[in-house]
């Protein structure tokens, strides 16, 4: 049941703010790739909302290849212009959606400028 | 019977990202959108933070007849809508929904310009795009339309 596991991720995103210990933070990434939306969404906005805590994991995510598009959006809204390069390099990937996340990121990235 | 934007080949789309960023370029899109498309005052059926996109634009010399938001983030001095711009404006959601308890969002909307609706359904965010509830008669939605 979603529910459960939704209540279980806000608890998980507590504990990982509180303590920053990383399995926590890497439980949050993982669930980027879960089939469900609310708790890929819940998961997505909890990494936005902890910024440059979320970032070593989701660098981690991206030299993996796990998650491609949502993770580019979310290093964009992060807003940190020292990953542009790296999110760049995603812009002519082979996966159109990919490709797309990435080019839709660069664009958050200059409004935050 | 108006025509289905949606499942035309250059639809509109947005970044669907979380920040305001990311919501204040969606609308500066939608409005190029429309205004390439000559589409001003379509009925626009948005859901979660692509409401406040739309509300955006509405500021932003976006027009629209009918602005359905399905589980819209409620942050009301962030994103508003240009009351002037939108012929009518309808609001469903569920209980307690746990994606926008999670934003840290309002879950209601208190103008009473925007029609609520709440549906008997618990925590799910994504239910108001579920087609299966749309065509459940026990919800009738089409009457809040």
């Amino acid at each position: 049941m979603w529910v459960f596991e939704a209540f279980g991720l806000l608890v998980c995103v507590l504990a990982w703010r509180a303590t920053g210990l990383k399995f926590l933070g890497r439980v949050i990434v993982g669930t980027l790739g879960s089939r469900n939306e609310n708790l890929r969404s819940i998961a997505a906005i909890s990494l936005v909302r902890a910024g440059r805590m979320a970032e070593p994991l989701l660098e981690e995510a991206l030299h993996r290849g796990e998650y491609l598009p949502i993770v580019l959006t979310i290093l964009a809204d992060i807003g940190d212009h020292r990953i542009e390069s790296e999110i760049r390099s995603f812009s002519a990937h082979t996966d159109p959606k990919v490709a797309e996340a990435a080019r839709q990121a660069l664009r958050v990235l200059a409004m935050h400028r | 019977m108006r025509r289905d934007l949606y499942n035309q080949s250059d639809r509109f789309a947005w970044s669907g990202g979380y920040s305001y960023d990311a919501r204040s370029l969606g609308a500066n899109d939608l409005v190029k959108w429309v205004d390439l498309h000559r589409e001003q005052g379509l009925d626009l059926f948005t859901h979660s933070h692509g409401g406040n996109v739309a509300m955006l634009a509405s500021n932003r010399g976006l027009r629209l007849g009918k602005l359905v938001l399905l589980s819209c983030p409620v942050q009301f001095r962030k994103y508003q809508p240009n009351f002037g711009q939108v012929t009518k404006l309808v609001s469903i959601r569920v209980r307690l929904d746990l994606v926008i308890l999670a934003d840290r969002c309002g879950q209601k909307f208190k103008d009473s310009r925007i029609r609520e609706n709440v549906l008997p359904i618990w925590f799910d965010h994504t239910a108001t795009h579920n087609p299966e509830v749309w065509k459940n008669s026990t919800y009738g939605i089409p009457a809040m339309l």
